[in-house]
Formats: C-alpha cells, sequence, structure tokens
C-alpha cells in the first residue's frame, strides 16, 4: 500500500511540473519541466493517503464508495489515482497506461487544451466541482440520500472547513435517515494550513475540537501523525473500525422495531502535514508542514539548476523503478491493490447520474388545471394548484423513492401543502407530539439554510434523481453576485457549481446526460 | 435542477428589502444558453404546465417565477398550453382596436404582478382613449426574447418583429431588474423603443400595490408611461395623464391612511370578459 501511494504521489508531482521524461530515465533537465508551474502539491499526499486507504476498505468489504474531494485544489491525486485504477484510459483511452501515457497524464495538467487543475467534472468519479468552498458536505449527503448502500466518503479540508455554508453542513446529520439512506463519512483533514495563514480548526484546543463535533452529533476518531507506515496502519485500523460502526448502525435501524434514534456517526479527523513527503525547505525556508508547500514548492525548477535538483530529488524519493516496469506500467502486484471494475471510485455509476437516472412518472397536468371561463373570471393561488400535481409526484414515484422537494421552510408558506397529504417533512431530532408532519421519512427537506437545499439538491441530482427546489425570493446579498466558480459567495456559487456541472456534462465523455 | 422563487418582490407584507432582490434570474440568465431556462408564468394554469416541462428535463437549471397570492386567472388550461409551448404570444382578448391591424403600442408582461398591471393598464386606456390600438403580449419563457443566434428557445427575428413590430414603442412590464430585458433584446430591430419598467430597488414592508407604485410598475405609470410614447393623443392625452397623476397621489394617502389598498385597487378585474374560450 505504501508504494501505491508513493506511485500517486509521484504522479502527482510529475503532473504539476513535467512536460517531459515522465519515468525519470534520464537526468532532468530544464526542457522537461513545465515553463508554467501551476497547481496545489499542499492538499494533494493526503487525498492520495485518503484514496489509497478507501481502495483497501472497498476491496476488503465489497463496498460502493464515492469520493467527494472537497478540497478541490487536489486535482492531481484523483487524476492521479483514476490514471492508477485504470478508469483515467476507459474514459480517456488517448492517456493510456503507459509511459507514453504518463507523458501526455502529465503535460496536460494545468496546461493549455488539457485538463483544470481542480478537480473537475471531466474527473472521472467526481461530482464536485474544487476550488470553491463549502459544498463538499452538503454535496456528499444530497448523494447519500435515497442510496442505502452506497457509502459517501466525503474529505473536507480545513481551509473549507472555515467557511459558511460547511459549517452548517455538519447538520446534515439530522436529516439523514439510517434505514433508507446511505451512510456519510465525513474525513476533516487537518494539514494545518492554507494559502498563507494556518486554519482555525487544526490550531484549536484538542478538546474543543472534539466537542464541537460531539456536538454536531458526530463522533470523531482521531488518525494523526507524519511517519508513512505508522500512518498506514493507524488509517487501516480507523476505517476499518469506522466501517464497522456505520455497519452496525445500519443493521440496527434496518431491523424490526428500530426506535428511530439519530445515530451518532462516527468520522475522521486526519491531522497529516501539508505538503506531506516533499521538499522539507526551499531556499532556507519552511516548505514541508507549513503553507508555503500550498501550491508550487519548487517553484523555479526550470530556470534554476538547484531547484531543479530539489525537484529531481522529491521525485526520486518516491523511487519509480520500483513502482512502474520498463513500458511505464504500474507493476501487477501494485495494481491489485485497487478494486475492480465498477467499484473503482472512478468508474463508480453514482458518480455518473445519467447512468442510473429514471425518468418521473408525471401525472396529466391538465386534471390539476381550474376552469377559466373567461380571463379573470376566477380567483386562484398559482401555487396551491402546483401543490396538488407535486402531492402527485410525490405518490407516483413513492417506490422509486427518486425525487425530493427541498427549501427554506417554506413548502407550506409557497401553498404547497398539499404534498403533506402523501409525505412528510424528514426530521431526525426530537418529535413532539404536538409538531405538524415531521417524521423519519419524507420527500420534504427544510432548513433555513440555503445552502444546504442548495447543496443537498445538487447532490441528489448529481446522483441521477430528480428535485425541485422552493423558496421565496433567494435573499439579498445570497444569489445575487456575479459569479464564477471562483467568486466568494453562496447560493449564487453553487448555482455556478450546478450549472458548470450540468453544461460540461453534456459534452464529456464521462459524463451520460445527467440532471 | 429546477427552482420554484414565490414570495417575490411585488408582495412586502410581512417582509421587506432584505427579500425583494429579484436578481436571481440576472445571475442565471448569465450562464450558459443551452442549460438555462427563465419561466415568468402568469397564473395557475400557465404554472402547471411549466412545472410539469421542467420535471420532464434533464441537464437544465430551470427557474420558475410564480406567485403565491390569490390572483386573477386569466388562460383555461388549452389556452395556457398553446401560450406556454409558444414561450410568448399575444393576448388577443386584451388588444384594444381591430385584430389584425398594427398596434399604436405594445405592452408587454412578464410575472404575474406585471401581467394583472398590464392588463389594469390596458383597461384605463381603453376607457379614456378608446380609439388607440394597444397590443398586449405576455411572455412566459424570457429566453424566447434573446436571439435565436444566442439562445436555442430565442424567435427568429420574424417572429419577434410579429409580436413586437419593428417601430412602435414597447412598454414592457417586468417581474425583476429591468436591465435584463434590455440585455436579452438589444440585437432585435425594435429595441430602441423597448422601455421596461421593473424593480428599481425602492420601497420596503408596505401595501402590494403601493411597491409596484414605488417601482412604476403600477397600472398607472404604465398608462403614463403609454401616454407619453403617443406624441399624436397630445391634449386629450395631458387630461388623462393629469387624472392618472392624481389617482397616484389619491393612492399614497390612502395607503398611508387606512394602512391597505384603496377598494378600486383591490377589487379590480378584467371587465371585458371575452369570446367562449379564453385566452390565445
Amino acid at each position: 500500500m505504501d508504494r501505491y501511494w508513493r506511485a500517486a504521489n509521484y504522479l502527482s508531482v510529475g503532473q504539476i511540473y513535467l512536460m517531459d521524461n515522465p519515468l525519470l530515465r534520464e537526468p532532468l533537465r530544464a526542457e522537461h519541466v513545465k515553463p508554467r508551474l501551476l497547481g496545489h502539491w499542499g492538499t494533494t499526499p493526503g487525498l492520495n493517503f485518503i484514496y489509497v486507504h478507501l481502495n483497501r476498505l472497498i476491496r476488503k468489504r465489497d463496498l460502493d464508495v464515492l469520493y467527494v474531494c472537497g478540497p478541490g485544489h487536489g486535482g492531481p491525486a484523483m487524476v492521479a489515482n483514476t490514471w492508477l485504477e485504470g478508469s483515467y484510459s476507459e474514459i480517456y483511452p488517448d492517456i493510456g497506461r503507459d509511459a507514453e501515457g504518463m507523458r501526455k497524464l502529465f503535460k496536460q495538467f494545468s496546461f493549455p487544451g488539457g485538463v483544470p487543475s481542480h478537480v473537475a467534472p471531466e474527473t472521472p468519479g467526481s461530482i464536485h466541482e474544487g476550488g470553491e468552498l463549502g459544498y463538499a458536505l452538503v454535496h456528499a449527503f444530497g448523494a447519500a440520500f435515497d442510496n442505502p448502500d452506497l457509502i459517501v466518503a466525503c474529505v473536507v479540508g480545513d481551509g473549507e472547513a472555515e467557511t459558511g455554508p460547511l459549517a452548517a453542513a455538519w447538520h446534515s446529520n439530522k436529516f439523514l435517515n439510517p434505514r433508507v439512506d446511505g451512510a456519510v463519512l465525513p474525513i476533516l483533514h487537518l494539514n494545518g494550513y492554507k494559502i498563507a495563514n494556518p486554519t482555525l480548526l487544526a490550531r484549536m484546543d484538542v478538546g474543543e475540537l472534539k466537542s464541537l463535533f460531539t456536538g454536531y452529533g458526530y463522533d470523531p476518531f482521531f488518525v494523526e501523525g507524519s511517519d508513512p507506515m505508522a500512518m498506514h496502519g493507524l488509517m487501516a485500523a480507523t476505517l476499518d473500525e469506522a466501517m464497522d460502526r456505520i455497519r452496525d448502525i445500519q443493521t440496527g435501524a434496518r431491523k424490526e422495531g428500530w426506535a428511530g434514534d439519530r445515530p451518532r456517526w462516527p468520522m475522521i479527523i486526519l491531522r497529516s502535514p501539508k505538503g506531506w513527503t516533499g521538499p522539507k525547505e526551499v531556499d532556507g525556508e519552511k516548505v514541508e508542514d507549513f503553507w508555503r508547500s500550498h501550491q508550487v514548492p519548487v517553484s523555479n525548477a526550470r530556470g534554476n539548476a538547484a531547484h531543479r535538483q530539489i525537484l529531481e530529488e522529491w521525485m526520486r524519493s518516491y523511487r519509480p523503478e520500483e513502482l512502474f516496469d520498463a513500458e511505464g506500467r504500474l507493476l501487477p502486484e501494485i495494481a491489485a491493490l485497487a478494486p475492480k471494475r465498477e467499484k473503482r471510485m472512478g468508474a463508480l455509476p453514482h458518480a455518473n447520474g445519467g447512468l442510473l437516472k429514471k425518468d418521473l412518472v408525471l401525472p396529466d397536468w391538465k386534471s390539476f388545471a381550474i376552469e377559466v371561463p373567461e380571463p379573470g373570471g376566477r380567483i386562484a393561488e398559482a401555487t396551491r394548484l402546483m401543490g396538488a400535481y407535486l402531492r402527485d409526484v410525490i405518490s407516483l414515484n413513492g417506490e422509486a423513492r427518486n425525487f425530493r422537494l427541498m427549501g427554506p421552510d417554506e413548502t407550506s408558506s409557497n401553498r404547497l401543502d398539499a404534498v403533506f397529504d402523501v409525505t412528510d417533512r424528514v426530521w431526525m431530532e426530537g418529535i413532539e407530539p404536538y409538531d405538524v408532519h415531521l417524521a423519519r421519512e419524507g420527500r420534504v427537506m427544510e432548513v433555513l439554510s440555503e445552502h444546504l437545499c442548495q447543496g443537498w439538491l445538487e447532490g441528489y441530482l448529481l446522483t441521477g434523481r430528480h428535485g425541485l427546489f422552493s423558496s421565496l425570493h433567494p435573499h439579498r446579498g445570497l444569489h445575487g453576485q456575479p459569479a464564477c466558480e471562483m467568486a466568494e459567495d453562496l447560493g449564487g456559487i453553487a448555482l455556478a457549481q450546478a450549472d458548470r456541472l450540468v453544461e460540461l456534462s453534456v459534452d464529456l465523455p464521462c459524463l451520460a446526460p445527467g440532471p | 435542477m429546477n427552482y420554484l422563487l414565490t414570495s417575490h418582490v411585488w408582495r412586502q407584507d410581512h417582509n421587506g428589502f432584505s427579500h425583494q432582490d429579484p436578481g436571481f434570474a440576472d445571475f442565471v440568465a448569465n450562464k450558459k444558453a443551452d442549460t438555462v431556462r427563465l419561466y415568468f408564468p402568469p397564473d395557475a394554469n400557465t404554472l402547471l404546465w411549466v412545472t410539469d416541462h421542467c420535471l420532464r428535463t434533464w441537464n437544465r437549471i430551470n427557474v420558475i417565477t410564480a406567485g403565491k397570492q390569490p390572483s386573477p386567472q386569466w388562460l383555461s388550461a388549452d389556452a395556457a398550453e398553446r401560450h406556454c409551448k409558444a414561450g410568448a404570444g399575444i393576448w388577443d382578448w386584451a388588444c384594444t382596436g381591430p385584430s389584425g391591424e398594427e398596434p399604436d403600442i405594445v405592452i408587454a408582461c412578464a410575472g404575474d404582478v406585471p401581467t394583472m398591471e398590464t392588463l389594469a393598464a390596458v383597461d384605463l386606456v381603453r376607457t379614456a382613449l378608446p380609439e388607440i390600438r394597444i397590443r398586449v403580449v405576455n411572455v412566459v419563457d424570457l429566453m424566447t426574447l434573446q436571439s435565436h443566434s444566442e439562445h436555442p428557445h430565442g424567435f427568429a427575428d420574424e417572429i419577434f418583429d410579429r409580436l413586437f413590430t419593428t417601430d412602435k414603442p414597447v412598454i414592457f412590464a417586468y417581474h425583476g431588474y429591468p436591465y435584463l430585458i434590455h440585455r436579452l433584446t438589444y440585437r432585435r430591430n425594435n429595441h430602441d423603443n423597448f422601455h421596461v419598467h421593473g424593480f428599481h430597488e425602492e420601497g420596503t414592508t408596505t401595501t402590494p400595490f403601493d411597491i409596484a407604485v414605488m417601482n412604476q410598475i403600477d397600472r398607472f405609470h404604465l398608462a403614463l408611461s403609454a401616454l407619453r410614447r403617443l406624441p399624436q393623443l397630445a391634449e386629450r392625452s395631458a387630461q388623462f395623464g393629469a387624472a392618472l397623476e392624481r389617482k397616484l397621489e389619491e393612492h399614497k394617502a390612502y395607503v398611508c391612511e387606512h394602512g391597505e389598498d384603496m377598494p378600486e385597487i383591490r377589487d379590480w378585474t378584467w371587465p371585458y370578459g371575452t369570446a367562449a374560450e379564453a385566452g390565445d
């Protein structure tokens, strides 16, 4: 497993730096190095570490695992791992699993005409566009709803954990029903730093940190250290324990006589160095385990021979000759560690919602229409009729469990309450006898954070289901920002993400037609 | 991805300025044309058609803006279906003057409150100046306004020109920020004659009609705007215009005194009916 991780790290560094000489068969020369070095190394080794350990878990327990990569800067990690497991080359046959394929894989990264620096819709196995922060965990929960056999492993970076949407997203466990929904395993990755600062959660007192997540309703398991071999043992054991806990919860909830209590789901707090296994120092300044490893730790590897030497030593420290054969293929005994076929996280059908989607069964809308004998001759509330229509949409698709109505507590205010003739609001917290239409199961999800509504629905749709977001007008400053994928704002940003995923999915070979 | 947005700008009975941003449509309109759709069904049957349509689509971001308040209904189910499938169209039953003739002015609308105010404005003008030929155009699918080369739902220029003419003034009452209509129509032949009324960031918690007045999307301002674009009326319009201005003052005094809209506003209905089947 350590060799697999080293291979992923080697490929990640190669993507950031190299355009030729991928296996370092000859000494590294300036022309092998890209003229513009663009990418993010800091988060990447941790993401690779998690991927490798999830592979082990999938193989051991025959799981369907969706990997939601919150630190979207970690594009090299997801590309490296899907190339190692083979799913990448199946979708992009031009990038073969040999030395020439590796050369192209390296060159295309953050390169004109190639792939973006972030995890993106074109990354196999991804439903989450990285780079903007805040939505990883809500996307994970959205994917888990009504997918009882799915495990969603969601990596939350400690930078992203400082955002409002992500802070609210921890409460999603109050809406996840262990009997009918899948499980989300949050992995909070504390690598300690963001761009030029430490992160809040990494510097918090450990007792407070534990209390925070206990307070959110989770059972945090800590995996901390920097020695690779010790960390492998710790991570494997912890993932096993967390998975046992998930299975216990699900088995209990899926038996007769389940009391309906909200379970205390496990989560993992992984503390590992930023830029782990990279250069310790460059030009006399601390790099590994510090924010200087955030992007490109050796910044002038093309023009400066000393920098180039650091890069070459760094890449050779992974001992590529022990990982790849003469043709550049991953050695068979290492390749055998990856899951097979659709169990590979890059080939998971849930991450390609278009493959799984089923059309909704819809009623005849005209049967809900009102008589209008002459214009203006009748007064009605338009959305009340829509509510009756949606009630039947929910009934007709009840068995398929593939439609949800989400919104910030406005289903009734919006006159859609006819839906409560046939369903309830899902709610895993306490329910009082006088509460109205709250239940452990329900097609309606209401929470005041529009970020959660938006993100849940995106995760739900991108895994092949249907839904409707019902709201008053989105609030000023919430959705109204000029938006691109990197803008700061929330609803707008989430929409930008949905839009990007939708628009790209129209043309991408890796995605079937989506939501 | 389907959105339903209700309780929009134009009803601030319980809320205020923070609930008034209709900019979501502008934001969505920035996105790639092959994915985004903006619908403004003016009544219940059109809302049903649009909802049903959206739930049948994939790879789309559909935004439906609709009202939840008790409101007049305009179209039967069949008429709603024809109208929504076209995306926008002339409401013959609301037009004045001989059918088939070029109008003197086009009054267009998108959104439930703008539609009601448009029809009420037509009623005012028709009563005072019956010889004016007004064409009423209602837009459900906002992207029909954009050029066909920019959006797959965009009307070809011939169709657009048939609705909006190439040279007549167009008063457009739009639910959101007016600039979006200009953005979408700037390449159209008649764009120079478009005068859009929409949300101008005015108002807070007040009566439903008052917030329309503050943003000049109400029937009186729409009628005044129409008059300004019909110079041929000269003196007669001056008298009518003065009456409309007095109505606006009367309205303000009334709501400040009573806390609700004037009865003639609250109880207004479209008084003309139509033939056997409503709408077209």
